[in-house]
């Protein structure tokens, strides 16, 4: 395992009171893996990377990388993206980047060939020398990547990556960080928008309301959370059809429909069911989004 | 330390860039011009006004030299002329010691100011007398003279309806007030620089990537040290500005008088040499130290320039209240206020230097206060860095009080 946090709990005094940002979060991420930090707005994330980053001091609770604490890990291992982001409006791109890689720990010279090689890459060098004022939120987001990216960093950070991103920017940078997933490197992004990392994501970790609900390689989690549903279409209208006793479905067009089956009945079962009566023309098991695991964790939690 | 560098070189090349900087340091030797220079211009072709000089005394004066008219008074009509001074604005009363070989102190009791020209001519004509007399009653050389008796001092008295009371002599006065209005507008500079510094990171939503980047107390060193170095450049631009484009000034004014451009040199060389500029430059760095620790928890505390934390308005006031006292240095020299404003930390750093040019402070105050600002500025550093790493974070608002005491206290 790479990234290991135990029971880390966080609260800020606020003119209101104490508020309890993080309670007793406890998970494990392995590496080579796009990690997906889940959950709907105010739900801790942002505390929580704030505090894997070491920008937020810890109160209760230990976070490891490779075994060590976090605070031993050379800052230039690891890359961020944090959700408030911005920069210097008057500054070039170029002028930035090198001063905050600087600032950062890097040399001049290896600053110079990282913003070289990723400005490349992230096609930020034709704007490279206009201030940032000048440019558009797509194209000062990548800037913003460039920074991250700088390095080629073991552990890279993203919170809320494609907010504020039109859709042709959001997938160029989703193909960026799939290209990106290898083994020794761990990738961990947060989002409130639980659809968008469906796909992308291959661990996932799930917070609601300061507490991690669940965290898990995402096939395994959706297999865990599969309540035996299948999507059928067939020749005949479903609704002409004899479904087998212990599948409740429900139709989805006239040719098209969802069935949910007992633990007595198999999918082969109503396949071979099916088939007797029409041609079947898709047939497969439907998983879980991790949308719908999301509410499930949230409900059997009882949060 | 790296990162103290890294921060602190951006900072200088950003501000040597901005006109903003240029123009702030480059006003302020304009504005001495207008005050200073100006009136000096003005006052070449205008006629000057002879100072009719009522004398009690035995020491033998001129009638009449340069500016002024000296008119012999008996000692015993001293009290009954103070009260005819205020009827006149061209008559002062100089009562001389009973025994100028033993005493150096003379008193000049005055209705109005006199300009610190006319004072040092003044101090010239008696130091020629004193020196005169007392040669001629110790029969010594001159240079044995002057290493054996100081020369005269004037002490200068204010009268008015309810008394005479002691101010500044002229010059010491106006450099303290010069040095003043300087520690003021460095204060003040300095603090706002760091200020929007800080605030353009935070509004900028830079902090965060910076707060990975580097250690907190490294960032704000950085800036620190970059404001102080700033400030410390502003001062030489403005001492040289002040010592060339003044001496050029007054060279062109009393061009035609050269024995009074000498005496006015002379006086101004002497006034330099009294400044305790040891004090000054200690108190100008704890200052600036301490106005940029607490502008930059300031700006930590805002969202942006034009939704300051209360911090940053609390933090003028001292400083208006500072700029508010200086005239009445000027007519008072000391008083209650001023002694007070000279220990408060937040105004010590302007107070006791100007105290200690314009008049004679024991050496303990300075220390004291000093003390003090130390203690405050040890405090003030603690409750920066707190405010700076806490609410830098803080997007989107700005911090009532009872939010920054709760990030004090953890």
């Amino acid at each position: 395992m790479v990234l290991e946090v135990q029971q880390l709990s966080r609260s800020f005094r606020t003119t209101q009171g104490v508020v309890k940002a993080l309670e007793g979060a406890t998970f494990t991420v392995p590496d080579g893996v796009i990690a997906g930090l889940l959950g709907p707005n105010g739900s801790g994330k942002t505390t929580l990377m704030r505090l894997v980053m070491r920008i937020l001091p810890m109160e209760k609770g230990e976070i490891l990388f490779d075994g060590r604490p976090i605070a031993d890990l050379d800052r230039r291992a690891i890359g961020y993206m944090p959700e408030e982001r911005g920069l210097y409006p008057k500054a070039t791109i170029y002028e930035q980047l090198r001063y905050l890689l600087r600032l950062k720990g890097f040399s001049a010279e290896v600053a110079q060939r990282e913003i070289q090689t990723w400005g490349e890459r992230l096609g930020i060098l034709s704007y490279i020398h206009r201030p940032a004022k000048t440019l558009s939120k797509g194209m000062q987001q990548k800037a913003q990547l460039t920074l991250a990216l700088a390095g080629n960093p073991r552990f890279l950070l993203l919170d809320e990556p494609f907010s504020g991103l039109d859709p042709i920017n959001a997938q160029e940078v989703e193909q960026l960080l799939r290209s990106l997933r290898e083994p020794g490197r761990l990738i961990l992004l947060s989002t409130h928008r639980l659809e968008q990392v469906d796909e992308l994501c291959d661990y996932i970790v799930l917070i609601h309301r300061g507490r991690i609900l669940l965290a898990g390689h995402t096939a395994k989690l959706k297999r865990q959370y599969w309540d035996q549903r299948y999507f059928i279409e067939t020749e005949a209208p479903v609704a002409s059809l004899r479904w087998p006793e212990g599948a409740s479905w429900q139709a989805l067009s006239a040719h098209s429909a969802e069935a949910v089956l007992s633990p007595a009945l198999s999918g082969q079962a109503l396949l071979q069911g099916i088939l007797t009566q029409t041609a079947v023309r898709v047939f497969y098991e439907k998983l879980p989004t991790v949308k719908e695991i999301f509410l499930r964790a949230v409900q059997s939690h009882n949060l | 330390m790296r990162a103290v560098w890294i921060v602190f070189w951006r900072e200088v090349t950003v501000r040597l860039k901005n006109w903003r900087f240029w123009l702030g340091t480059l006003s302020f030797p304009l504005l001495i011009f207008l005050v200073v220079a100006l009136p000096a211009l003005v006052a070449r072709f205008s006629h000057e006004k002879r100072l009719q000089v009522l004398v009690a005394g035995n020491l033998p004066l001129p009638q009449e030299e340069g500016p002024f008219r000296f008119v012999p008074v008996p000692q015993t009509a001293v009290d009954s002329l103070k009260n005819l001074l205020q009827t006149a604005d061209d008559l002062v009363l100089l009562v001389l010691p009973p025994n100028p070989v033993e005493s150096e102190i003379c008193t000049l009791y005055t209705a109005f100011s006199l300009s610190s020209e006319k004072m040092q001519d003044l101090k010239a004509i008696l130091t020629e007398v004193f020196r005169a007399y007392r040669q001629e009653a110790l029969r010594v050389t001159s240079d044995d003279i002057l290493k054996v008796l100081t020369p005269p001092r004037l002490q200068v008295y204010k009268v008015s309806a309810e008394g005479a009371t002691r101010y500044s002599a002229g010059l010491a006065t106006a450099v303290g007030i010069f040095i003043g209005i300087a520690l003021f507008i460095l204060l003040v500079g300095a603090g706002y620089q760091i200020l929007a510094s800080v605030l353009e990171e935070k509004s900028n939503r830079l902090v965060e990537y910076m707060l990975l980047a580097a250690d907190p107390g490294h960032i704000l060193q950085g800036k620190i040290l970059s404001g102080l170095v700033l400030s410390v450049f502003q001062v030489v631009v403005w001492g040289l500005a002040v010592l060339l484009g003044g001496g050029a000034t007054f060279s062109s004014t009393l061009a035609n008088d050269t024995q009074q451009s000498q005496r006015l040199m002379e006086a101004m060389q002497d006034q330099a040499y009294a400044v305790p500029w040891g004090w000054v430059v200690i108190f100008l760095i704890a200052g600036l130290l301490l106005y940029t620790f607490l502008y930059a928890a300031a700006g930590a505390a805002s969202d942006s320039v034009t939704e300051l934390s209360p911090l940053s308005q609390a933090l003028q006031w001292p400083l208006i209240l500072s700029v508010m006292v200086l005239p009445t240095l000027a007519a008072s020299g000391e008083g209650p206020v001023i002694t007070v404003l000279s220990y408060f930390p937040l105004t010590s750093p302007i107070y006791m230097p100007v105290r200690l040019i314009a008049s004679e402070v024991p050496g303990w105050e300075a220390v004291v206060s000093l003390g003090i600002l130390v203690l405050t500025l040890v405090g003030a550093y603690r409750f920066a860095t707190k405010i700076y790493q806490h609410a830098l974070l803080l997007y989107g608002q700005k911090l009532p009080w009872k939010a920054i005491w709760q990030i004090l206290r953890g």
